[in-house]
């Protein structure tokens, strides 16, 4: 397991694609961070008075559904990459478990959403903090909000490393991923605007429970104010359970070209 | 009899109602060099990648060094296994070294024997070019670097020679042979090139449909595929007499009218000893089976 984890670190580490998500991922937190200045600074020109932005707003706002989709292309890169060269038929052959070859991956994938997800937090606190201050931020839900949203950059992680694994193909796996997440946040958006035009105590419980349930109903939820952190956190590990469970079960009935 | 490094019992594998290895049983030795021979989609590759733990087999079972499939020891016995089943496992993005630190890393090891590798498969120049670069006989060779990098007890070689040039073919068939020679590393071998397997092999395989038709010594081989001369006569009588004074032990009597000789004699030579004993030749003809010959007749002609 070290030497697997050995391997595919120094193979992450020599491969350009994890530097080019991580400086998209860094771009898009500098554009958000212009985009709330320039709001804030519009606001103020044009109505007299600042909105009153604080750090708080941009982190809320950092949940974009980008760690999603940079986990979906993060763990195929990565895994489906390993197929294409051969190289998890390599390990194989000389004996390396498949459990172990599937939990190098997923830690290797769940530190690269990790530090995705670290790059636009850091945004969030040094940006945001030089420009909008800490005045009225409460360090709970700060550290909370922010436990949360690294439960579920894990959980995304864990979800998509394991389809990747038994997809074995770069362009399933990325398909897959991505209409996935769309087709989620499709129903989702239904589901809520279902639920302001239906008039049901039970209705809108099932809304929320659902939208608690996977991490892109998590991401809209934690984005939109959800204030139960530990709920998320916990669902979220719960994935990242789930997945380090099921998929070696699969991934050992798998057989690979 | 030697260690049996891999044994196969009934082995079977099925792609729905499809058997792509059929109660394969098959045994090599430590020290084998065991040439398997079979057309396209015979089930070598299949064969290989149940035994390297790829695919899952349908039925039937095998053992690695003794150790029996079902046994969680297999992945220990595996670490004593390198191999290249059909394109070598390589990262195109990286160097040739890179591909094979990666490869020690992933046993284990240190990098010590990466130059040394290198330089047996003649690759030691290619610097900072990427694999992605390299042409495929460079990758190849890659590829036999990488399986030899952990030191294997065992080499699965799946078409090994594909893409190289006559010289590549030489240079991979002698450092096969020293490998087996020195370390005494047993080696299963597919290829295409049957020439190329006899002069390595010391037994062979023969597989057709999913099904191991025979299994046979090179040296049986050599004794079935050996030259011999086709006599016809006017009459078999008194024959043998003619090759008693020839000095010639070995031969068959095929038909009232023709014989088998396996010896080196000139035809006058056959002339003079057969008109002697009253014989008389009508036609001589040279019968040289080698095994591309040797395997057409056994699974019955070009015909599938």
């Amino acid at each position: 397991m070290k030497a697997l984890l050995r391997a595919d670190l120094y193979r992450l580490l020599h491969s350009k694609f994890f530097y080019i998500l991580a400086a998209v991922a860094l771009a898009l937190a500098l554009v958000t961070f212009g985009l709330l200045v320039l709001i804030q600074t519009l606001a103020s020109e044009m109505a007299g008075e600042a909105l009153g932005l604080s750090v708080s707003a941009f982190q809320r706002l950092s949940f974009d559904g980008t760690v999603g989709y940079f986990s979906v292309i993060a763990s195929a890169v990565f895994i489906c990459g390993d197929y294409a060269g051969g190289g998890i038929r390599g390990k194989i052959v000389i004996g390396c478990g498949r459990r172990e070859i599937f939990y190098s991956k997923l830690i290797l994938s769940a530190a690269m959403s990790a530090v995705l997800y670290l790059i636009g937090q850091a945004a969030v606190f040094v940006l945001g903090g030089i420009y909008f201050g800490w005045e009225g931020v409460s360090a709970y839900d700060t550290v909370s909000l922010f436990i949360a949203g690294l439960s579920m950059s894990l959980a995304f992680a864990a979800v998509f490393s394991g389809l990747a694994l038994i997809l074995q193909k770069l362009s399933s796996a990325l398909v897959f991923g991505i209409v996935a997440m769309f087709a989620l946040s499709l129903v989702l958006s239904l589901l809520s605007a279902a639920g302001s035009a239906v008039d049901s105590r039970a209705f809108t419980v099932f809304c929320d429970v659902f939208a608690r349930l996977t991490p892109v109903g998590q991401n809209t939820a934690l984005a939109a104010g959800a204030d139960d952190y530990w709920v998320h956190t916990a669902v979220s590990l719960a994935w990242v359970a789930a997945s380090a469970l099921l998929t070696p079960l699969r991934f050992k009935k798998l057989d690979l070209k | 009899m030697s260690e049996v490094v891999l044994g196969t019992r009934a082995l079977s594998k099925y792609y729905g109602l499809t058997a792509a290895v059929d109660g394969v049983s098959m045994t090599i030795g430590r020290g084998d060099i065991y040439g398997f021979v079979g057309r396209n989609g015979a089930g070598k590759t299949t064969l290989m990648r149940i035994v390297t733990g790829l695919v899952s087999k349908s039925g039937g079972e095998y053992e690695l060094f003794g150790c029996p499939d079902t046994d969680a020891a297999i992945l220990s016995a595996r670490r004593r296994v390198g191999a290249i089943i059909e394109t070598p496992a390589l990262y195109p993005a990286f160097t040739a070294e890179q591909n094979l630190k990666m490869q020690c890393m992933t046993a284990g090891r240190g990098f010590s024997a990466v130059a040394d590798v290198l330089r047996a498969v003649g690759l030691s120049g290619t610097g900072s070019m990427k694999v992605k670069n390299f042409s495929l006989g460079m990758r190849q060779r890659l590829g036999i670097a990488a399986a030899l990098i952990t030191e294997p007890e065992f080499l699965i070689l799946d078409e090994p020679v594909n893409g190289l040039d006559p010289e590549g073919i030489v240079e991979v068939r002698e450092l096969l042979l020293r490998l087996n020679r020195e370390r005494g590393v047993t080696v299963l071998i597919s290829s295409h090139i049957l020439g190329e397997l006899s002069k390595l092999a010391t037994k062979f395989g023969f597989i057709e449909r999913g099904k191991l038709l025979k299994e046979i010594s090179a040296q049986d081989l050599e004794k079935e595929c050996r030259r011999s001369v086709v006599l016809q006569m006017n009459g078999i009588a008194r024959f043998a007499e003619a090759m008693q004074k020839l000095g010639v032990s070995e031969y068959r009597v095929l038909s009232q009218t023709s014989a088998e000789v396996f010896a080196e004699r000139s035809i006058s030579a056959f002339a003079a000893a057969l008109s002697e004993v009253g014989l008389e030749i009508f036609r001589v003809s040279e019968n040289e089976a080698d095994l591309e010959k040797y395997f057409m007749q056994l699974i019955g002609g070009e015909e599938r």
